[in-house]
C-alpha cells in the first residue's frame, strides 16, 4: 500500500475495486482497527482513528463484515443481530446476562431494534431460524444486518457479493439502497463488476497497492489505467 | 459533509508477512 490518498462523503454509496492483492482488504482493515498503518492518517468525522482499536472505532460509528462470513452459527438470527444491539447498548453483555434490574425494558427494546434490522434486510421470515441453516446469501444478508445494528454512520461491505448467485446478488443491491436511504453511508470492497456498477456513486480502483483512478462507475469503464490493470499490460500510474 | 478521509495512507509489508508468503508460495510450487 502506497500513499493512497481518498475520501467517503456522507449518503455515498462508494466501492473499492482492484485486482486480487490489490490492497482493498487492507484499506478496510485499516478503516476497522484490524491492521495499522505504517504511515499516513485515517480521519472519520475528522477525527484521526488511525491508531484506534476495532471496538473504539466499532463505537464511533464504523460497521464492517468480512469476505468469510462470521457468524454466531448456533444462534437464531435474532440473536445474532441482539448480539449487534448489546455493542451499543447501555446495560452492557454482562449485565444483562447477569439480569439486572433495567434489564427488561433494554431487552424489549433491543427485541424491537433487532427484529427492525432482520426485517431491513428481507429475513423478517427467518427470525427464529438458525444461523448455520441458512444459504450462503441469507447469511450475508444477516451479517449485514447485526452490523447495522451497532448504528453506524459508515457500513464497510468485504466482498459482499462473494459467493452469490445472480438473484442473491439483486437482494443483495435492493438491500444495500435500502440501508443507504436509511442514512448510512456505505463503502464496500467488491469484485462483481455488476453490482458495482449498479450501486456505486463513486468507485476507487487500487493496483499493486496503488490509486490508479476514482469517478463515477461509467468514467471507471472507460479508463484506460483501469481496462490495463484488468486485462494486463502496462499502467501509466 | 466529508466523513471518511484517508491520507497518504501506507502498509509496508513487514518481515513476517514476508516470509510466509514466500512459504505459502513455496509449498504451492509457484
Amino acid at each position: 500500500m502506497d500513499n493512497v490518498n481518498f475520501k467517503v462523503y456522507q449518503g455515498q454509496i462508494k466501492a473499492l475495486i482492484g485486482p486480487n492483492g490489490a490492497g482493498k482488504t487492507t484499506i478496510f482493515n485499516m478503516l476497522s482497527g484490524f491492521e495499522k498503518p505504517t504511515k499516513g492518517v485515517v480521519k472519520f468525522k475528522e477525527r484521526r482513528i488511525e491508531k484506534l482499536k476495532p471496538h473504539q472505532i466499532t463505537s464511533l460509528g464504523i460497521a464492517r463484515t468480512f469476505q468469510n462470513t462470521q457468524l454466531f452459527e448456533e444462534l437464531t438470527v435474532l440473536d445474532n443481530v441482539k448480539i449487534g444491539c448489546h455493542l451499543k447498548g447501555q446495560v452492557g453483555i454482562l449485565r444483562a446476562m447477569l439480569h439486572f434490574p433495567p434489564i427488561e425494558k433494554e431487552e424489549q427494546k433491543i427485541h424491537e431494534e433487532a427484529v427492525h434490522y432482520v426485517n431491513l434486510v428481507g429475513l423478517g421470515d427467518k427470525l427464529n431460524v438458525i444461523a448455520g441453516e441458512l444459504p450462503q446469501g441469507e447469511r450475508r444478508l444477516l451479517e449485514i444486518a447485526r452490523a447495522l445494528a451497532t448504528e453506524p454512520e459508515l457500513l464497510l461491505l468485504d466482498e459482499p457479493a462473494a459467493g452469490l448467485n445472480s438473484a442473491e446478488t439483486e437482494k443483495l443491491a435492493e438491500t444495500i439502497y435500502k440501508i443507504r436511504d436509511t442514512g448510512v453511508t456505505i463503502f464496500l470492497v467488491e469484485h462483481d463488476m455488476g453490482l458495482v456498477m449498479e450501486v456505486s456513486d463513486e468507485v476507487i480502483v487500487l493496483n499493486y497497492g496503488r490509486k490508479i483512478a476514482e469517478g463515477p462507475p461509467l468514467l471507471i469503464q472507460k479508463d484506460e489505467n483501469v481496462i490495463q490493470a484488468y486485462l494486463g499490460g502496462k499502467i501509466n500510474a | 459533509m466529508l466523513l471518511v478521509e484517508a491520507i497518504n495512507l501506507t502498509k509496508e509489508f513487514d518481515g513476517l508477512v514476508r516470509w510466509t508468503t514466500s512459504i505459502s508460495k513455496f509449498t504451492k510450487g509457484r
